[in-house]
């Protein structure tokens, strides 16, 4: 029997798929930045991207931006087993976390919008989110069960 | 430069608490936004960061961070109160703390504005208690737009005491980076 669960934790701009069921991807102290979770119930394949930005800038196809990392997070899941009928996503995150300065950016507003777009635009459903706020969430995905996890400052919390 | 600003930054922070401050270290280096969060001990650790943008001739950030307990010694310090006093951050406390945000992002900027010919101009700061990861994001947001790795001027400071620690960040944008590298050579 294999005790070890491998937990593998993203820094900004990263991704990661795994066919590994035992494994616990996540993402630590998110504030605007947005985790997307893919997750196929049948064949417990999934992944998470830490995506920073909304849009990527002309020439620079890296996923620390929303409609880089979808798509790219989707072939990668697909590569491993996962199929795109049965894919449910999940995301965490796009918190503002300074109130009073740079208001007009909004980034976290942006980069969940952008998620949520990117993901109608590739047809997967979205099953659940918890964005927006003014709080910090660490996430994890589960790829034994599909589940996430977010945790708030203090150590409360919830499954989405 | 960065080095005469920042010890223009920390006497004043001196004078406003009314205790000796020294600069541990100042060092300028090229990061990941990943690793400027392991300072802090990691991105989930609850820290009070103390915010500032740069506006003006050039941009860029500036963020002070403490851990908490030490964010609630600095506020008994600013409100000349004995050590302990303090709990919790309302509202008071958050803008005894962006005060001394103020004073030391402002006297930072006015020593490199006159070293570098600019106007420089500190935003109001903004006060927030949460995980280091999610406060930094903010500057991790603009940083990441343009480069994959920031170049940030970090410094260490003391009271004379040992008792209160902080780290000063400095962040510049394209623009005041590209005023830096092109007055006087030298940064540091």
């Amino acid at each position: 029997m294999n005790l070890v669960t491998s937990t593998v934790t993203l820094g900004l701009g990263e991704l990661h798929a795994t066919s590994d069921s035992e494994a616990i991807l996540s993402c630590l102290g998110l504030g605007s930045c947005v985790a997307l979770c893919l997750y196929d119930p049948a064949t417990k394949v999934g992944g998470m991207g830490h995506m920073v930005l909304p849009a990527s800038v002309e020439g620079r196809s890296v996923p620390k931006f929303v409609d880089v990392a979808v798509p790219m997070l989707l072939s990668e899941v697909v590569k491993l087993g996962a199929q795109r009928g049965r894919l449910v996503a999940k995301l965490v995150g796009g918190a503002q976390m300074m109130s009073v300065v740079n208001d007009t950016l909004n980034i976290g507003q942006r980069n969940a919008d952008a998620a949520k777009e990117a993901l109608r635009q590739f047809q997967v459903r979205l099953a659940a989110a918890d964005l927006g706020g003014h709080q910090g969430r660490t996430v994890r995905l589960f790829l034994d069960s599909g589940r996430v996890s977010v945790t708030l400052v203090g150590g409360s919390s919830y499954e989405i | 430069m960065i080095s005469l600003s920042t010890s223009n930054a920390m006497a004043n922070l001196s004078i406003m608490i009314g205790q000796e401050v020294s600069v541990e270290n100042l060092r300028l280096r090229q990061v990941s936004m990943d690793e400027v969060a392991q300072l802090m001990g990691g991105p989930e650790a609850l820290t009070v960061g103390v915010y500032l943008t740069v506006s003006g001739s050039a941009d860029g950030h500036m963020m002070l961070m403490y851990q908490p307990a030490i964010a609630l010694a600095f506020v008994d310090l600013l409100l000349g109160q004995e050590l302990g006093s303090t709990r919790d951050l309302g509202e008071m406390e958050q803008s005894a703390l962006g005060e001394m945000g103020n004073v030391v992002g402002s006297s930072f900027l006015n020593a490199m504005a006159d070293s570098v010919s600019l106007r420089l101009m500190p935003s109001p700061p903004s006060v927030t208690m949460d995980m280091a990861g999610a406060l930094l994001d903010i500057i991790a947001a603009d940083v990441l737009l343009t480069q994959d790795e920031a170049y940030i001027a970090e410094t260490t400071f003391r009271t004379s005491d040992q008792r209160m620690s902080g780290v000063f960040f400095v962040i510049p944008g394209d623009s005041l980076m590209q005023a830096l590298e092109q007055s006087a050579g030298a940064v540091l």
